[in-house]
């Protein structure tokens, strides 16, 4: 009976079939970023095992496939990439950048980082230069998503908003709770 | 039995059963039908769009962004110098509808928050409880009017600068309690099953979220002052022992877009309807504008005529039985509109009361500074786990009763932002732990004023909607309860530790739009009668939180769903009643 298509689903994004083309090289300097951020605020991730020394012989789908964390990152960046074609620019721009970093660090990564994570100008909004996207539309984002991956632990809660904590659970409960509410002790209205 | 659904070009759409609006109550209305009927012939007609939901790139984007996918089924901000803006708010209280409603295939309910409360039996009875002499101004005048067996009663109230006019509900708690019970199974809500609203045999269908930490110095400072509290009853789902397409919470804390679907959303509801049920005849047509409803006589909806917002151009349907689910703004705005010989000032206006007696709950937000944070409390879900109804009592009725709740994030730290910011580990541990804002938020029940109401304006909204006029004067008790409020909240910010308390923050936005087209015993006080049918109408209902009689202190969309699926059952009675009917006939 309808007279246009019933489920006319409005997307604010085109769909586009994967893979849209992050390079290996790209997605590593990623990675790299994302245990920076690991490191510089303590956040102890669990998972966070990519290991430097087999990753130049391993293939992007082996590297991605075999850890979940890497996983996890590389579905991040192709979900930001589907909503917005221009991060597949941004996430270039960002390993640029933070080699160039590194390279006027005199080849101290840490240091390099530390400048991209905490310089002041690179955070005005909206971002202008090149230093300031590789800040605000990448490693900000990352650190967005380190904490949502489990790294708010490091800050003493148990959930944060975006972390999968799981069921309600009786005895099991995935955020710091009140104990005698959590046995189903329950105080109730007078 | 029902017809099926026909429609061609050159011929008229004809339906047993049409809804207009595809939110809580069109979705539980169909469900309801459609179980009973599994053939039922039903068109559900939406002016919104569908937007994507549990889709994780749009999770992602919010996750990062905070902007959900369907801000644009929004109204605008009212028109400013620069802003073409729409709607218009003439009254002296100035009352936002942009970020109130949503025009969306799933209605509200894609936005909601899922507070799920029951309203109290006193709320049953507001006007018989203030005639009692719980108020405190003179009444002006106590109207009784009799229409048939039914008594009807309204007051108006002398409030200094105009009157409130209240009515009972035409049926007590009593009767929507095994409604309330449905109501809270099909939206899945998680409650303490301890809690006094609820019978002895009653339940709620899913286990409690227990307090988090961040309520604890609620509960401390309420033990102190003897302030009862409880759970929130929340639309969460739980884990179950049935099977269920409905996945269980997982605290993401994302509820604005859930990726799961574990808060109700009547979008996601329509979908298994439509994906996993065989209901052959049940149809929803999205982008279409209601634009009034025709009448064949004055007792009789005969349809109404829509326009295809993609298509273009207007079309008619006829339907047998017509239910008006659009909300309490667009509900009482389509009634006004849908003038005829019959009814020269729209159905079911003849006393000019529909689209009055409008009122929404403020949101008032309490604040103050605590000087230390030892516990590093901080946001770890999306939706409070405690509230306060100590003041929602019927000692409190008359004054205006009212909730407080502790709202998620109360303590207010934000990581994230710290941290983005360029601020060091042990800079981001200090703030947590250092002085920091918290919060304790209130609802407070309004009372009905005739002269306070809304109606269509000459332009469309960019849905193609005519746009709203909003007129409404709070009334003057309303600043002085608040300061009352502020004054019992003040004594819990004190025994939490807390100081400079500061003032609080209103919101009038028309989240809990409701009354305008209320339900009562006669029409000369409402516009629908116990059944939700419009009074002198045989087949035409409204139901949306317009046809309240009266709002309560507490969000409505439980007692909205509870009074949805009465209504299914009303209109299961009607369809077995008609079959009677047309199966004598063929004897
Ligand atoms: C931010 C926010 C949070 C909320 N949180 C809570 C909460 O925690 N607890 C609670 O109880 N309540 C809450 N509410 C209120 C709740 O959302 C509403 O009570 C409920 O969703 C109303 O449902 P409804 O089906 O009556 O109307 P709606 O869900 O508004 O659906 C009406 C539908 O009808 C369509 N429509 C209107 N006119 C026409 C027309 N002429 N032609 C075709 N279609 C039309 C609209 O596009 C809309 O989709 C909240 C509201 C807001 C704004
Ligand atoms: S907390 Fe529950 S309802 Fe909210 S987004 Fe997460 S799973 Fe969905």
């Amino acid at each position: 009976m309808s007279e246009q298509p019933i489920y006319n689903t409005e997307t604010p994004y085109p769909y586009m079939d994967k893979p849209y083309g992050i390079d290996k090289e790209v997605f590593l300097k990623m990675v790299d970023l994302f245990i920076q951020i690991n490191r510089f605020w303590k956040l102890k991730i669990k998972e966070l095992q990519l290991s430097a020394g087999e990753i130049p012989q391993k293939s992007l789908r082996e590297i991605v496939s075999e850890n979940s964390m890497g996983y996890r990152l590389w579905t991040f960046m192709n979900n930001r990439i589907t909503f917005d074609l221009s991060y597949l620019a941004d996430y270039q721009n960002a390993s640029a950048v933070i080699e160039e970093l590194i390279a006027n660090n005199k080849g101290n990564e840490n240091e390099a980082y530390e400048f991209l994570f905490t310089d002041t100008t690179a955070n005005i909004s909206p971002p202008a230069t090149r230093l300031s996207r590789a800040r605000q539309k990448v490693s900000n984002e990352f650190v967005s998503l380190a904490l949502i991956l489990g790294g708010f632990e490091a800050y003493g809660a148990k959930n944060y908003i975006g972390y999968f904590g799981g069921s309600n659970i009786k005895g099991k409960t995935p955020y710091r709770s009140i104990p005698s509410t959590d046995d189903d002790n329950n105080k109730t209205q007078g | 039995m029902d017809s099926d659904t026909k429609n061609n070009q050159n011929e008229k759409m004809e339906v047993d059963t049409l809804i207009i609006g595809s939110g809580v109550v069109g979705a539980a209305i169909a469900q309801k039908i459609l179980d009973e009927f599994p053939k039922a012939s039903i068109l559900m007609l939406e002016a919104g769009p569908k937007v994507k939901m549990k889709d994780f790139t749009l999770f992602h984007n919010y996750l990062i962004t905070r902007e959900v996918p369907y801000k644009f089924c929004e109204d605008l901000i009212y028109p400013e110098q620069d802003k073409p803006g729409e709607n218009n708010s003439i009254g002296s209280t100035l009352i936002p509808l942009h970020g109130s409603r949503l025009m969306i295939y799933g209605g509200s309910t894609v936005h909601w928050g899922g507070w799920s409360f029951r309203m109290k039996p006193e709320d049953f009875k507001l006007n018989s409880n203030l005639n009692n002499g719980q108020i405190s101004a003179t009444v002006l005048t106590s109207k009784t009017i009799l229409s048939g067996s039914n008594v009807s009663t309204s007051t108006e109230v002398e409030t200094g600068i105009g009157s409130i006019n209240v009515i009972d509900w035409p049926y007590d708690y009593d009767t929507l309690r095994p409604y309330y019970s449905e109501a809270e199974e099909y939206i899945g809500v998680s409650g303490d099953s301890d809690d006094n609203m609820l019978g002895c045999n009653e339940k709620y269908p899913f286990r409690t979220f227990p307090y988090t930490l961040e309520d604890s110095l609620a509960i401390d400072a309420m033990n102190k002052l003897n302030i009862s509290y409880g759970h929130m009853p929340i639309a969460r789902r739980g884990l179950s022992g049935s099977e269920s397409r409905h996945a269980p919470c997982q605290t993401t804390g994302t509820c604005k877009y859930c990726p799961f679907g574990a808060r109700y959303v009547a979008a996601n509801y329509l979908d298994d309807i439509k994906e996993y049920g065989n209901y052959p005849n049940f149809e929803i047509l999205t982008d279409v504008v209601v634009e009034n409803i025709s009448m064949s006589s004055r007792g009789q909806a005969e349809g109404v005529t829509y326009v295809n917002k993609d298509l273009g151009g207007s079309k008619q349907v006829n339907a047998k039985r017509i239910i008006v689910a659009a909300g309490a703004i667009e509900s009482a705005k389509l009634l006004q509109r849908s003038t005829s010989n019959y009814w020269i000032k729209g159905i079911g206006n003849d006393n000019d009361l529909v689209g009055r007696h409008f009122i929404t709950h403020p949101y008032i937000r309490f604040g103050a500074d605590l000087p230390s944070n030892p516990k590093r409390l901080q946001t770890e879900m999306d939706f409070p786990t405690l509230v306060s109804r100590h003041y929602d009592s019927k000692l409190e009725q008359a004054k205006g009763k009212y909730i407080l709740v502790n709202p998620a994030g109360n303590v207010n730290v934000d990581l994230a932002k710290a941290m983005k910011e360029g601020k060091s580990p042990e800079q981001v541990q200090k703030m947590l732990e250092g002085k920091t804002k918290i919060e304790i938020h209130a609802l407070v029940e309004i009372f009905s004023q005739h002269r306070n109401r809304v109606t269509n304006a000459d332009d469309k909204n960019h849905f193609g909607l005519p746009e709203t006029i909003v007129d409404f004067s709070k009334g003057p008790n309303i600043d002085q309860r608040i300061d009352e409020m502020q004054r019992e909240v003040n004594k819990i910010f004190t025994a939490m530790g807390a100081k400079d308390p500061r003032k609080p923050i209103v919101s009038w936005r028309a989240d809990h739009a409701a009354c305008t087209t209320r339900m009562s015993v006669s029409a000369v006080t409402g516009v629908v009668d116990k059944n939700l049918k419009v009074f002198e109408v045989d087949n035409l209902y409204v139901c949306s939180n317009g046809s309240f009689s009266s709002l309560g202190a507490v969000n409505p969309t439980l007692t909205l769903t509870a009074i949805a699926l009465k209504l299914g059952d009303h209109l299961i009675g009607k369809i077995y009643a008609a079959q009677d009917v047309a199966e004598s006939h063929e004897a």
